[in-house]
């Protein structure tokens, strides 16, 4: 399909702003799903907290990040999004979801957790500064991670991407477009993305 | 609002002593559909006012054609409910508005948890219709004040069967129904102000994010004071009866309010008052709108100062 970065797509918005609470919000019950990356934050959130149980489902990626963009393994969300549903068999109603890792992962969990039944406000992300973005490459579609500088490379296509700071929620990924479209090969010099 | 339609009472059934069951037929072109949980407003001339009052569709949403209403007697109100029990005969004409909705039930709610008091059920009769076809999981806790609720309760416990709770006289701990209750599962509530704070509280406490709880007033107006209506923008004044409220009153005066759920729940009538002190009874506004008095709701709210003066 084609695709319009600029299109009126309701999902596509600029970039998220988070409003991530310095103390867990209370509650007696706990699920967290994290990256290996937020296992500080965690647990300093955790020693803060007051609550009757707490479980922590940590996915198997992010471990040793490369710097490098690479395609999205999608096997690796696919391995955590069983256990999380293993998880969530037990989950009860009241029950708050804390999030913690790189935004893309924010993204695929909570849109996992909406679908399953947790409500917006059940919800807390913690982003987890220096992972990079995700960012979509609108010419062939694919996500690569972790990306720190624009223009980058589609690790697929090989098109240089400008960055943009379109965020689509549903992929939980910035929009990359060619940026030579017009003058092939004129490439701007890169800048580091914050 | 809804454009309002003309419909026929084609039966009346008498319920309990206190409860009047009215079917309501179209006039010439069918009635509008409706989805479960919807509401009609229905006009009614007592004297020289006109007293409009909301009241659930129980009916099957897919019997389009009919409206069934249930009315409960209720002595201490503005006449409306009396003036349905008393005058309106079998074949009467009645305006009625177009059916609106603000109590759909969430569809992706894996289980629904549903709490009436009294009357309260009848939104829900419409929900089980759909609930059967579409084979949810629920379960209906019903709380009776008098437990001459007759067909109705045979009704529900033909249609829910082991899902139908049953309380008398003690209220239902709410605590208690809403632990442990699967992710996924979406709260109901209809009945009096007092069970839907209660319900809403214990949510609350429970850690139930607010998506996921759902309530309908059946509250409409109460008669209180008289009061002076002062229009600040077109210069008029009303004069607001004691049993009339401030809402019907400017629609009498031919002042048009949006309005949609006349309950003080939906927010549509909100209008900004000039000067006044308000007697807030809307569940709308937050506490410290109300503290500043610079916002009623006229479908429910009445004045504590003799005039009030708003921007209309
Ligand atoms: S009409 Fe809904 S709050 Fe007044």
């Amino acid at each position: 399909m084609p695709y319009d970065p600029d299109s009126d797509d309701p999902a596509i918005k600029s970039r998220p702003v988070y409003h991530s609470p310095a103390h867990l919000p209370p509650a007696n019950d706990y699920l967290c799903v994290i990256e290996p990356a937020a296992r500080e934050i965690l647990s300093t959130l955790l020693r803060q907290a007051c609550y009757r149980r707490a479980r922590i489902v940590m996915s198997s990626a992010g471990a040793g990040r490369e710097t490098v963009p690479t395609v999205v393994d999608r096997d690796v969300w696919e391995e955590l999004a069983r256990r999380l549903d293993d998880a969530l068999e037990t989950v009860t109603v009241g029950c708050r979801l804390v999030v913690a890792g790189s935004e893309g992962f924010l993204w695929d969990v909570q849109t996992f957790a909406l679908e399953k039944g947790f409500v917006d406000e059940e919800i807390v992300l913690y982003p987890v500064a220096g992972q990079g973005r995700r960012v979509f490459c609108v010419h062939c579609h694919t996500l690569a991670e972790p990306v720190y500088v624009s223009p980058v490379n589609c690790p697929n296509c090989q098109m240089a991407l400008e960055v943009r700071d379109h965020f689509s929620r549903r992929l939980g990924a910035y929009i990359g477009v060619r940026i030579d479209a017009e003058v092939p090969s004129e490439i701007p010099p890169r800048e580091v993305l914050s | 609002m809804s454009a309002s339609l003309s419909v026929r009472v084609a039966s009346i059934e008498t319920i309990t002593p206190v409860i009047k069951q009215f079917t309501l037929a179209s006039t010439g072109t069918p009635l509008p559909p409706f989805s479960p949980g919807s509401h009609i407003v229905v006009t009614l001339p007592i004297r020289e006012r006109m007293c409009r009052n909301a009241y659930s569709l129980l009916g099957d949403p897919a019997d389009n054609g009919l409206y069934h209403i249930a009315v409960r007697r209720q002595d201490a109100s503005r006449g409306g409910s009396r003036y349905l029990h008393e005058e309106v005969k079998v074949g009467d004409r009645l305006t009625v508005s177009s059916p609106a909705n603000l109590f759909l039930p969430s569809w992706e709610a894996r289980h629904h948890l549903l709490i009436a008091g009294g009357i309260g059920m009848t939104p829900f009769m419409s929900y089980l219709h759909e609930f059967r076809r579409r084979g949810v999981s629920y379960e209906l806790h019903c709380a009776f004040r008098d437990s001459a609720t007759g067909d109705y309760r045979a009704w529900l416990e033909q249609q829910a069967g082991q899902r139908l709770y049953c309380y008398e006289s003690e209220r239902p701990d709410f605590t208690r129904l809403l632990a442990e209750k699967p992710l996924g599962t979406h709260v109901y509530v209809c009945g009096p102000d007092a069970m839907l704070q209660a319900v809403i509280a214990a949510a609350r406490d429970l850690g139930w994010g607010s998506g996921r709880v759902h309530y309908e007033a059946f509250a409409g107006p109460q008669p209180g004071r008289p009061f002076v209506a002062r229009l600040a923008r077109s210069g008029g004044e009303i004069a607001v009866e004691g049993e009339s409220s401030l809402l019907e009153a400017l629609e009498a005066y031919g002042v048009e309010v949006p309005n949609l759920c006349r309950g003080g729940v939906c927010g549509q009538c909100r209008t900004v008052v000039v000067e006044g002190q308000v007697e807030h009874r809307d569940s709308f506004l937050d506490d410290s709108e109300k503290q500043r008095h610079r916002a009623i709701m006229p479908c429910v709210s009445r004045a504590q100062s003799d005039t009030l003066i708003l921007d209309l």
